[in-house]
């Protein structure tokens, strides 16, 4: 038997007096309506699925909150304005506590699903030999004007389309933390420009067009590999809109919430 | 010296090795390339959400990569809701 790639996505918590205070930062997080979930009427192939997604929700969330520490160090090192790099620091614990949400969904289903991934592997680094202020727009403009941009249209849609209220209000919590996330990229903008030159703006324009093509690829993938029947019991315990509606509404956001915004800046974009 | 005694508890535990297994490679490949809460990718939730029996079978077998490119990083949510 081959040994697996890749390391086990688990997680655990400290407890004690660490897991109190944590609490205490967040404590919407144990007033959810945790245990209410009854799978009784859901289909043990529409409960896979659902715990699938859930942990690779995790892990994504993971992901994030890495890209976010990441993009803080650097708006420290460029000395970006103290109030824009405080706004920023909230979001490795807002990522943190949508990683909790996500591992207690998918653990309300049944448990999570393995998922095994390289941990050196998890985010891109922006280039090492660009300047504390190129470092940051590099990463911000990929995780932020991209990606939580975009994010935010989609999880509201998402967040409607949840008929439960665990998941509903599980999405309302990410969805409310993420709205300051999708702004966040442009304002670090309004305030880089000045002190860009051209390349400068090319260089975050081609960063851009990187994220905007893989989250293209994804969406294609999607659309080949979607099924035609719609099975209600999953939308039920995942809480997702249907591909149809996902992806009409994905490419909609992608023109008004990041195409626009960058090129209103002079951010060039070919993607 | 141990350090002191906690009551730590497992917040995620992958009790499904199934046919849900997945290898989410992350490369820097510009096939690859995204971060992003945006809403998962449909995965391959349709094909290889089996039945439980078929799930302890295919535990091993079943490798497949998911790819979450490093570039994206986001919340997409996953809508592939439908099952084959």
């Amino acid at each position: 038997m081959n040994k697996p790639r890749g390391e086990l996505f688990e997680l655990e918590l400290f407890g004690d007096d660490v897991e109190r205070r944590y609490r205490r930062m967040r404590p919407e997080v144990e007033q959810m309506p945790w245990g209410t979930f009854d799978t009784s009427g859901i289909s043990e192939k529409a409960l896979v699925i659902a715990r699938k997604q859930w942990t690779l929700a995790a892990f994504q969330e993971h992901r994030t909150a890495i890209a976010c520490t990441a993009a803080l160090r650097a708006l420290m090192e460029c000395r970006a304005p103290v109030d824009l790099v405080a706004l920023a620091a909230r979001f490795p614990l807002d990522e943190l506590v949508h990683v909790e949400l996500c591992s207690r969904m998918a653990m309300e289903l049944g448990g999570g699903t393995e998922v095994r991934h390289d941990p050196d592997e998890l985010i891109l680094d922006a280039p090492a030999e660009l300047s504390p202020l190129l470092r940051a727009g590099h990463m911000i403009v990929r995780f932020f004007c991209v990606g939580e941009a975009l994010s935010i249209p989609l999880l509201r849609s998402t967040w409607k389309a949840a008929r439960h209220p665990l998941p509903r209000t599980v999405l309302g919590r990410i969805v409310r933390d993420e709205a300051a996330h999708g702004t966040f990229g442009f304002a670090f903008l309004d305030w880089a420009l000045p002190l860009l030159s051209e390349d400068d703006r090319t260089l975050f324009g081609a960063a851009a067009d990187r994220a905007i093509s893989a989250i293209s690829r994804q969406w294609e993938s999607i659309r080949k590999n979607r099924s035609a029947d719609y099975d209600a019991s999953v939308g039920d315990a995942l809480g997702w809109m249907q591909t149809d509606s996902y992806l009409e509404l994905a490419a909609r956001s992608m023109q008004a919430r990041v195409r626009e915004p960058l090129l209103l800046r002079g951010i060039p974009l070919r993607a | 010296m141990l350090g002191r005694k906690r009551k730590g508890r497992k917040l995620l535990v992958a009790t499904l090795g199934v046919a849900a297994v997945s290898y989410v490679g992350c490369g820097d490949d510009d096939r690859n390339p995204t971060v992003a809460n945006l809403v998962g990718p449909p995965l391959d939730s349709g094909a290889d959400a089996k039945d439980a029996s078929d799930a302890k079978d295919a535990r091993d077998a079943d490798v497949k990569d998911v790819g979450f490119p490093r570039d994206v990083v986001a919340n997409l949510v996953a809508p592939d809701l439908g099952v084959e």
